[in-house]
């Protein structure tokens, strides 16, 4: 029985704004004080377009031309440049493959990243504001490294989880953000660990890819002839300031750490919905399962980053023009595990039957219960104690799924006098509120294990030979609804069973009736 | 122990001895085994192989079912809960009445109920509460009309030491049937016939009497 370590959900923890630390920078004692990682991604527009590596290029309207926003490796090799037009570009690389550019599936695709980057660091950042230079993804990396064990197998599994997501990538490492979000963009993976490296290692970084500085103030420098850090770092700060204003030179301090930088942490968002459009129109329910499984995969994640667990969510299958089906699937017990939810969906989807071919879905939680509630005393936290009985309430559930949500149920108590109103069906998870203390209605008297639905009315031969052996229960309730009862219970004797009779106190002629049978 | 020997009065062929030194011995091992649970009657324990409920399937044989197979099964059923285990009904011939089952001192909160299935969906359904070790006992009602139903059944509640109470009519004697034991329950108001007709290491079919 082994307890995890289950870090708070982020809603615990108090600032979208962190302040980091100014940094020591004396003299490095190898002990690192800070440490970001930077993940840039200089081919995002065309990875969310174009899957394989033939030539392509996607284009931006600018001005009525129509431009190259982005090229990949094969087109640049051909001579295909950023800002040139499609007609150009075309001219050079005939088969080029030219598509528009689709700045909401690059987003879409930086949010994945990010909420992947999340489960390794709990500071997260998206910096997407500069258009010049592509995206860049920050994350803190020194309250992490305990945990993944040291500097390198950190950065091979954040490698190996990026990877996942995009082949083009450069992952840089450095004490400050500013600093690592640089040798990202120029591409330098070598990490840098200590502050007093920074000037050294930044010295040949061309300065194009400082986002913090306009246009006109890169051709005043450039005018200057400097072209690189290393030269704009060596020149006198005072001289600098006076220069050039307080925001380059603050910009350089923050660079090598000597100044705090604030960083915008990004939050995951707090409900999920996911939407993935099919490449092919998929007529078949089996069809399905793979790429639902796949978005399946990607929620539990994104459950287990945030500890919380699901309680119910919702499929719709789209077709071309209208919604061809949707269907929840629940459980019973909050869950946040891949393996049986996939197998939950197997069983729900060999019930569908689709009318129209489906060509995109989505994906909506309904119900999510975080850890929070779960300590209230209704779900229990012990991990051990959940895993042993984890894989009853999967059983339970699956049968659920492939035969109804009614089909499996629990039995609990009412206080109420009527029989048949004494008891209530429930679900099997769900648990009951505060047991009324004290007795409740009826503890002391004698109730039969079985009832009848429908209690059975004796015919003569019988009510002869019944034989009472209990005195006279007078049940009298319920006169204020339809259903009034009036009658007096007793425990008899038919054919050598032990049955519950009633007759009917309020009827003029006295007839009796069978409503249920001990043992 | 009765032998099948064709010239009664002689003494029994080396083949006949070797198969009654074979069942007892069968018998023996059977005994060593583990019960799922005591049945809470010492009359029945004493010829139930294992001292208890074996895991695997038991036919229980009715001429009208709903009547005495809950009162046979509860002390096994407090005993399952009372360790933690659950109990499965499935197709229940009428309500399991809560307040009757919570003074019979019942576990409402360990207890499900699967109602009017077709006779596959039971079959299918039982199968998946008997493959996990977190259930006890099963308590069905239908009569499945293939035996490779009860084989599939009895596979699956003997690997997770389970117990099936699969309650049929009468005429089901007329079939054979896989399941490892066959017991045909006449209940009154005091108690129980309990008629064994098989029972999985016994060569007898003893007729014995409980009280609830």
């Amino acid at each position: 029985m082994g307890l995890k370590y289950k870090p708070w959900p982020s809603s615990a923890r108090p600032a979208a704004l962190r302040l980091l630390r100014r940094p020591d920078y004396a003299p490095s004692n190898n002990l690192i004080r800070q440490l970001w990682a930077a993940v840039s991604l200089p081919q995002v527009a065309l990875d969310v377009i174009a899957k394989n590596d033939d030539a392509a290029a996607c284009s931006v309207e600018k001005a009525g031309r129509v431009l190259v926003y982005a090229a990949n490796l094969a087109a640049q090799g051909r001579g295909v440049k950023q800002g040139m037009t499609v007609s150009a570009a075309t001219a050079l690389c005939p088969e080029l493959a030219v598509y528009p550019r689709r700045p909401e599936l690059e987003r879409l695709a930086l949010e994945r990243l990010a909420q992947a980057l999340y489960g390794f660091s709990a500071l997260v950042n998206i910096n997407n504001e500069n258009k010049a230079v592509g995206p860049v993804l920050l994350l803190e990396l020194k309250g992490s490294l305990d945990l993944f064990g040291g500097v390198d197998a950190l950065l091979l599994s954040l490698r190996e989880e990026i990877r996942r997501h995009t082949a083009h990538f450069f992952l840089a490492v450095a004490p400050t953000a500013s600093a690592a979000r640089l040798l990202a963009l120029a591409g330098d993976e070598q990490p840098l660990l200590q502050t007093s490296d920074i000037a050294g290692r930044l010295a040949y970084v061309s300065l194009e890819h400082i986002a913090a500085f306009d246009v006109a103030l890169l051709s005043r420098l450039e005018k200057l002839g400097i072209q690189h850090f290393g030269e704009l770092i060596r020149l006198p700060q005072a001289g600098l300031r006076k220069r050039f204003g307080g925001g380059l030179s603050d910009y350089l301090q923050v660079l090598q750490g000597r100044q705090s930088e604030l960083v915008e942490a990004w939050q995951p968002p707090q409900s999920y919905e996911a939407n993935q459009n099919l490449m092919d129109e998929l007529s078949d329910s089996a069809q399905l399962l793979p790429a639902l499984s796949e978005m399946l995969a990607d929620f539990c994640v994104w459950l287990q980053q945030r500890s919380a667990r699901v309680q119910s969510f919702e499929f719709a299958l789209f077709g071309y023009r209208q919604c061809i089906s949707r269907f929840e699937v629940a459980f019973l017990r909050p869950n946040n595990r891949v393996e049986p939810m996939q197998k939950l969906l197997a069983l729900r989807l060999e019930r569908e039957v689709l009318a129209a071919p489906v060509v995109a879905l989505s994906l909506t939680v309904t119900q999510l219960i975080y850890p929070k509630a779960m300590q209230q005393g209704q779900y229990s936290l012990w991990e051990g104690e959940q895993a042993a009985s984890d894989s009853w309430w999967e059983t339970l559930e699956s049968i659920q799924t492939k035969l109804g949500a009614q089909s499996v149920l629990a039995l609990e108590c009412r206080d109420e006098h009527r029989p048949e109103q004494a008891w209530q069906w429930r679900l099997p998870g769900e648990f009951k509120q505060a047991a009324p203390s004290g007795e409740s209605l009826g503890d002391s008297l004698e109730r039969p294990l079985w009832l009848y639905e429908q209690a059975r009315c004796l015919n003569n031969s019988e009510q002869k030979q019944l034989a009472r052996c209990s005195r006279p229960e007078r049940i009298a309730s319920g006169w204020w609804d339809r259903d009034a009862v009036y009658r007096d219970y007793f425990v008899a004797q038919l054919h050598g069973r032990k049955l519950w009779v009633f007759r009917d106190a309020s009827a003029e002629q006295v007839s009796w009736y069978c409503h249920g049978a001990f043992y | 122990m009765q032998l099948s020997s064709s010239q009664s009065g002689s003494a029994p062929s080396l083949p006949e001895l070797r198969a009654l030194l074979n069942t007892e011995q069968a018998s023996k091992s059977l005994r060593a085994r583990h019960a799922v649970v005591s049945s809470g009657y010492a009359e029945l324990d004493a010829i139930l192989p294992p001292a208890g409920w074996p895991a695997g399937v038991l036919e229980l044989l009715l001429d009208l079912p709903g009547y005495g197979e809950l009162g046979l099964m509860l002390p096994a059923i407090r005993k399952l809960q009372a360790a933690d285990r659950w109990v499965a009904l499935v197709n229940p011939p009428a309500i399991p009445y809560a307040p009757g089952l919570k003074a019979a001192r019942v576990d409402l909160d360990r207890l499900v109920v699967l109602s009017k299935l077709p006779i596959d969906e039971a079959a299918w359904a039982c199968e998946q509460l008997l493959q996990n070790s977190c259930c006890g006992l099963v308590l069905a009602w239908f009569n499945p009309q293939r035996p490779k139903v009860l084989q599939r059944l009895q596979l699956a509640a003997k690997a997770q030491n389970n117990l099936l109470v699969l309650c049929r009519p009468l005429a089901a004697l007329r079939q054979s049937s896989l399941a490892q034991m066959r017991i045909e329950l006449q209940a009154n108001e005091a108690g129980a016939v309990l008629r064994v007709h098989k029972l999985q290491g016994e060569l007898r079919q003893p007729e014995l009497e409980i009280v609830w």
